[in-house]
């Protein structure tokens, strides 16, 4: 009995590992800021390690992973209401990508970081991770309506900028 | 077929309809080139997006993160399931009391039962018969939880 339980929790564990890079992602583009998003994940492994038993094995975890540091992000925000910080000055999202830039990347990554935060966390979700439209309104906790408008919203803003080939370096100023 | 909202477009962008609707909708957006140019400006948000992302994840601290995860303590409180042991040992103590109790007054059952009808004897004599002999029982079995508890609260 205490033999199978720990390696299960073993087994937990070594899945919830596989899955770390993801949150931090999904944790930089709701913060901003990779030191949120590092607590964010660690915030998300602890809750995760002591609701382990709401995980239903053979489903896909990160899903459930995501929905988890998504509503830690939210009564953060609420209750030590973490500011956001304005765009496009110097903030450590546009830091994310100074190190190995990939013109094209830290475009797109530019762009969607601009949204403002319920449009981004919804365009990451559908257009990044690949969810169905059900599966991230069961992440955010919202009805399908309001995703189906935060993607068209977000789809009429991105649409504004040029196509990413017509773009050099230069004009939109990325990290060369 | 009355003007598709964007939400619509989107979502046949996105491959989100159902067979029907698609096919109302594609019949709508051919037959209408206004609406055939919303759906090409919307289509303007088809970025790589998981390319994009999936570049960014290498840039996680995986190292990081993974000794931090490792450094989470097992949730599983020591303390919780010594209580809970506790709790399995007490119950234990008392369902070996109950047992004795029943095996005893069984005997003195068929012990007093010689000589008078067993309908009547079983009724009038266990009362007596428990209430005499449970008490020396319900004793140890009162200290020994006692015991339990107070090793529990050490």
């Amino acid at each position: 009995m205490i033999r199978e339980v720990a390696i299960s929790e073993q087994a937990f564990r070594a899945e919830l590992g596989q899955h770390l890079a993801r949150l931090w992602r999904y944790g930089l583009l709701l913060s901003r800021n990779r030191h949120v998003a590092e607590d964010l994940v660690h915030a998300t492994c602890v809750r995760a390690l002591e609701h382990a038993g709401q995980y239903v094995a053979g489903t896909r975890m990160e899903r459930w992973l995501l929905g988890l540091l998504h509503s830690i992000w939210i009564s953060e925000v609420r209750t030590r209401r973490v500011r956001q910080e304005p765009v496009g000055n110097g903030t450590e999202a546009d830091n994310a990508f100074a190190a190995k830039p990939h013109v094209m990347a830290a475009q797109v990554i530019r762009r969607v970081g601009a949204l403002p935060e319920t449009q981004r966390e919804t365009v990451y979700l559908a257009y990044v991770e690949g969810f169905s439209y059900i599966e991230v309104a069961e992440i955010l906790q919202i009805p399908v309506a309001t995703v189906m408008t935060r993607l068209a919203t977000a789809r009429l803003k991105l649409a504004e900028y040029p196509p990413l080939y017509t773009v050099s370096t230069s004009t939109e100023a990325d990290h060369s | 077929m009355k003007i598709p909202s964007d939400e619509q477009l989107v979502a046949w962008l996105d491959n989100e309809l159902g067979a029907e609707q698609r096919s109302l909708l594609e019949q709508a957006i051919a037959d209408d080139a206004l609406l055939n140019l919303r759906v090409q400006w919307l289509s303007r948000a088809n970025l790589p997006y998981q390319n994009a992302y999936d570049e960014l994840a290498q840039q996680a601290p995986l190292e990081r993160l993974q000794a931090r995860l490792d450094a989470i303590p097992s949730p599983e409180q020591p303390e919780l399931s010594r209580r809970w042991f506790i709790a399995a040992a007490a119950a234990a103590l008392f369902a070996g009391g109950v047992l004795a109790d029943r095996a005893f007054l069984g005997w003195q059952a068929t012990r007093s039962n010689h000589g008078s009808p067993p309908a009547r004897s079983t009724e009038s004599n266990r009362r007596p018969t428990s209430g005499h002999n449970a008490a020396p029982e319900l004793e140890s079995k009162a200290k020994s939880l006692k015991a339990a508890s107070a090793h529990e609260q050490s």
